[in-house]
């Protein structure tokens, strides 16, 4: 699985390039005052982690990422933004400034320090025959037709569940917004 | 050379960045975005763990459940969906109840 264009310096460059964009996007949602400006660095975050998702490739999920992220929760968050007056005035951050970010610097230390402690099982490094070798390849360049498969056999019930769940979203969601 | 270590550690600091906004954001819209990093961070270790280790006993006939970590952030990405979906539809109540929406004048359940 190893090899071609993941070893290349360019793949390097471009992953740090991506990584940057979409951190610096996030820090954008959580620190600008004007919500609409935030709304915008989300749509930024959104669009690096479609990138990360090529770069892993998902390009079926970095289509549905654009098509659900970049598409329809931002512009609906956008909506909700300017429905909503109160949030014109900015968004101040309350007082848990300093242990919120304690426990943020915590927790990337400890997922930092599991990660690099971990002895992973790769990919690149596990013992595969030739056929199990080119399904893999063939899984990875052709995902659609695996994944419906994936969630009509293994995953049916909670596909089930999911259409289900958006059913019931949809309805509450219009009965509180209704009203009386 | 980029390995699964390097997008672990991204997922976890993106995961930090979301968690530090939605603890110390007021606005409840500006908490739900925070919320939507969240998700989002976990779907980049979910997918990343799928492309780059392999589980045991892989053969050739189940090679398809590689591809498992993409179906896990497939469903994430629709209860991310309705959550927001959801979420406004609560924020737009409770903004039309009291007039605002900061998270810490939201104490009408507390009387």
């Amino acid at each position: 699985m190893t090899g071609g264009i993941e070893e290349s310096g360019i793949f390097t460059a471009i992953w740090w390039v991506i990584a940057t964009l979409t951190v610096a996007a996030a820090l954008l949602v959580v620190f600008l005052q004007d919500l609409v400006k935030a709304a915008m660095g989300l749509i930024g975050t959104f669009l690096g982690i479609a990138g990360l998702f090529v770069m892993l490739n998902a390009e079926f999920l970095a289509v549905v990422q654009i098509l659900v992220y970049a598409g329809a929760v931002s512009i609906l968050l956008i909506f909700g933004i300017m429905m909503i007056r109160d949030t014109q005035r900015g968004s101040q951050a309350n007082s848990l400034r300093i242990p919120a970010f304690a426990l943020g610097a915590v927790l990337v230390g400890i997922i930092t320090f599991v990660v690099l402690d971990t002895q992973w099982n790769l990919l690149g490094e596990a013992m595969l025959t030739a056929a199990v070798q080119a399904g893999v390849e063939e899984a990875f360049s052709d995902s659609p037709p695996v994944l419906g498969g994936l969630l009509l056999r293994e995953f049916v019930l909670p596909l089930e569940a999911a259409a289900l769940l958006l059913t019931a979203t949809l309805v509450g969601a219009i009965a509180l917004v209704k009203g009386e | 050379m980029i390995g699964l270590e390097h997008f672990l550690i991204l997922s976890a600091v993106l995961f930090a960045i979301g968690l530090y906004g939605s603890l110390t954001r007021r606005n409840a819209i500006a908490v739900l975005m925070s919320i939507e990093i969240l998700f989002n961070a976990v779907n980049v270790a979910v997918v990343g763990v799928a492309r780059y280790t392999t589980p045991f006993g892989l053969t050739a006939d189940n090679v398809d459940l590689l591809l498992t970590g993409q179906v896990f952030a497939l469903f994430i990405v629709t209860v991310a969906a309705a959550e927001v979906a959801l979420g406004l539809a609560i924020v737009i109540t409770m903004y039309r109840n009291q007039g605002s929406v900061e998270v810490g004048e939201a104490n009408i359940m507390n009387h």
